[in-house]
């Protein structure tokens, strides 16, 4: 999948000056499925808006958005569903978590629409990302690493062909981002999907084939 | 789950009062109707027309009290009377033409008993109550006698009261028998006799027709008899006509049977006001119904929109809202019906007491129109439903 965007330029970042370099200036690329794209910006540049335009969260925005060479301006409400149940997945910044839930039943919420992960997959994937323990504990009572960590496995409980990840290892300990970063790695991998991840500008956890400054 | 998602931010006794509000206000509308429908029931039925039976008769005066033919209906007073647009049925009163004596042998707790009597007869189709023994075939010598209920009443507590005998009710008095003897200077004739029935309608010792036509001509010679006393059926609604009438005529009749219009009047008004505030009372219970319901969108909106970015379907989640919604309805809508099956048959039960048989009534109509009006608030709850949750998916706020 094809996602594509020409002459992009969020309303909110119409009125602010861009550096030479930034992708604000052209708001146009191509992003080929099974890469991985870095986007690299200080707070308040618009990584999380990017992402959420190519999520269809976003719609107020100058130029063109493209899935597969067809434009998403009129796509409607149930083929954006069918789109985030089967094509992107997004680990947002805020994790959109159910706090009043357990993890167990975050990530059953997602798992029964998309029947992607057996109750194994799922023990492992918290094995090895240090939250087994903690998933049958409501999402509000853990803390942001883990919540973090229980949004991943929620993303991941899906199929997908682009898997989008606002600042995934900002409250995460080196050695855990790493296991994390390297399981988005495998499973990306195995399903030849692309990934698009944005940082701060500070450590990568992810190896990119394309970086975007904003 | 999503249910507990999508109810999360609503205090359930919200939703109670909501729900208990609709039930009440439901309840009231299906009340109302049926109570309407009751009321036409009674006013079209024509055993339940009590006030429209009028019985009328000449003034009694100085003139007639002299010669009793005096008070006679003429064949054109009847003629006259026959053109009235009020009218809808008439008959004359065939009255006794020889002596009645009823008897009845002292018993145990009862002493002996005679008394000079007469008897009416009048078509059946006059009659408010009409038991099933009610008959006379040629060779009976039974005569089933229908008597004013206020006989009754005046017996129980006029006559038994007084004399310290005990009271007795209807279905006692119908097992009495007495002697019956009929009499001219030429003629006897033995029966026996039992009250077969009461009447509101009737102020009158009434035998079946066949009986007092057939005792009539054995006992007098003159075939035909003119009447004193006339039973009027009268149409819906043209009590006032028939009033302006008599009162031209110099006729009279019961002022009792006036009330009757009087009554419908009231009921009429008193009705429509009910109507009027069921009405209201049902719009608010609706609307605030709608209100809970749209705060309980707009309450869980960011986990709808959380649901949608998730990859729910809108349409998902507004089956969700529409069942629950649907649920309740029918919920309601049986509990509504049950009571108002309950009430309404407490209420004819209570008419037929009074022989008010409501044969034309059925709580199905008021029904069937309250399945209407919650078919119609379920749609435009659906639709409300919907347009919040599209708006909510499109926009991530409301």
């Amino acid at each position: 999948m094809e996602l594509s965007l020409s002459n992009v330029l969020p309303y909110p970042l119409k009125e602010m000056e861009h550096h030479s370099k930034s992708f604000w200036n052209a708001g146009t690329l191509q992003f080929q499925q099974g890469e991985v794209y870095e986007i690299i910006a200080p707070s308040g540049r618009g990584k999380t808006t990017l992402l959420d335009i190519l999520f269809g969260k976003r719609k107020d925005f100058d130029g063109s958005y493209a899935i597969n060479g067809s434009t998403t301006n009129k796509l409607p409400l149930q083929q954006w569903a069918a789109l985030r149940r089967a094509h992107i997945s997004y680990v947002f910044q805020g994790l959109r978590l159910f706090k009043h839930l357990t993890g167990v039943e975050n990530i059953a919420l997602k798992n029964r629409l998309t029947g992607c992960l057996s109750d194994n997959d799922i023990t492992s994937m918290a094995g090895k990302l240090a939250i087994a323990d903690q998933l049958h504990k409501k999402a509000g009572l853990m803390s942001f690493g883990q919540q973090q960590r229980l949004a991943l496995i929620r993303a991941l409980a899906q199929p997908f062909d682009w898997l989008l990840l606002d600042e995934p290892f900002s409250h995460i300990d080196r050695e855990t981002a790493e296991v994390a970063a390297d399981l988005i790695t495998s499973v990306c991998r195995e399903k030849g999907a692309g990934c698009i991840v944005t940082r701060l500008g500070n450590e990568s956890f992810i190896t990119a084939d394309h970086q975007i400054v904003l | 789950m999503l249910r507990k998602i999508l109810f999360n931010n609503i205090p359930a006794t919200y939703t109670i009062g909501a729900v208990v509000g609709v039930l009440i206000g439901f309840l009231l509308l299906m009340l109302t109707l049926n109570a309407w429908n009751l009321y036409t029931a009674f006013t079209g039925s024509t055993q339940g027309q009590s006030e429209q039976y009028v019985t009328i008769n000449k003034k009694v005066g100085l003139l007639n009290s002299l010669n009793s033919s005096f008070s006679s209906f003429k064949q054109a007073e009847i003629d006259n009377i026959q053109q009235q647009p009020f009218l809808d049925d008439w008959a004359p009163y065939l009255r006794s033409t020889f002596g009645v004596q009823a008897s009845r042998q002292a018993s145990a707790n009862m002493p002996y008993m005679r008394t000079e009597m007469f008897f009416e007869a009048l078509p059946n189709r006059f009659l408010d109550h009409k038991p099933e023994d009610f008959t006379w075939g040629k060779g009976q010598t039974h005569i089933p006698i229908i008597i004013p209920k206020e006989y009754l009443n005046l017996y129980n507590f006029g006559f038994a009261k007084a004399q310290g005998l005990p009271n007795v009710s209807e279905k006692l008095v119908g097992r009495f028998s007495f002697d019956i003897r009929l009499s001219d200077r030429q003629r006897k004739e033995q029966y026996t006799g039992s009250v077969a029935g009461f009447t509101n309608r009737v102020q009158s010792l009434l035998v079946p027709y066949a009986f007092l036509k057939s005792a009539n001509s054995r006992f007098s010679n003159s075939e035909t008899q003119k009447p004193d006393r006339l039973i009027l059926k009268i149409k819906p609604n043209m009590e006032k006509d028939l009033y302006r009438y008599l009162e031209k005529k110099g006729f009279e009749t019961t002022h009792d049977a006036f009330q009757g219009g009087r009554v419908a009047l009231f009921v009429n008004i008193s009705g429509t006001v009910l109507l009027a505030i069921a009405a209201l009372i049902i719009l608010l219970a609706l609307i605030i119904y709608a209100l809970t319901l749209q705060l309980t969108v707009q309450r869980n909106k960011d986990e709808i929109y959380q649901l949608i970015l998730l990859g729910y379907s809108h349409r998902t989640i507004f089956f969700v809202y529409t069942v629950l919604q649907s649920v309740i309805a029918l919920f309601v809508f049986a509990l509504s019906a049950f009571l108002v099956y309950l009430l309404t048959g407490e209420a004819i039960d209570f008419l037929a007491q009074r022989y008010i048989n409501l044969e034309n009534f059925s709580i199905v109509p008021g029904v069937m129109t309250s399945a209407l009006v919650m078919v119609g608030f379920l749609v435009f709850l659906a639709a409300n439903t919907y347009r919040l949750v599209r708006r909510l998916s499109l926009r991530g706020t409301i």
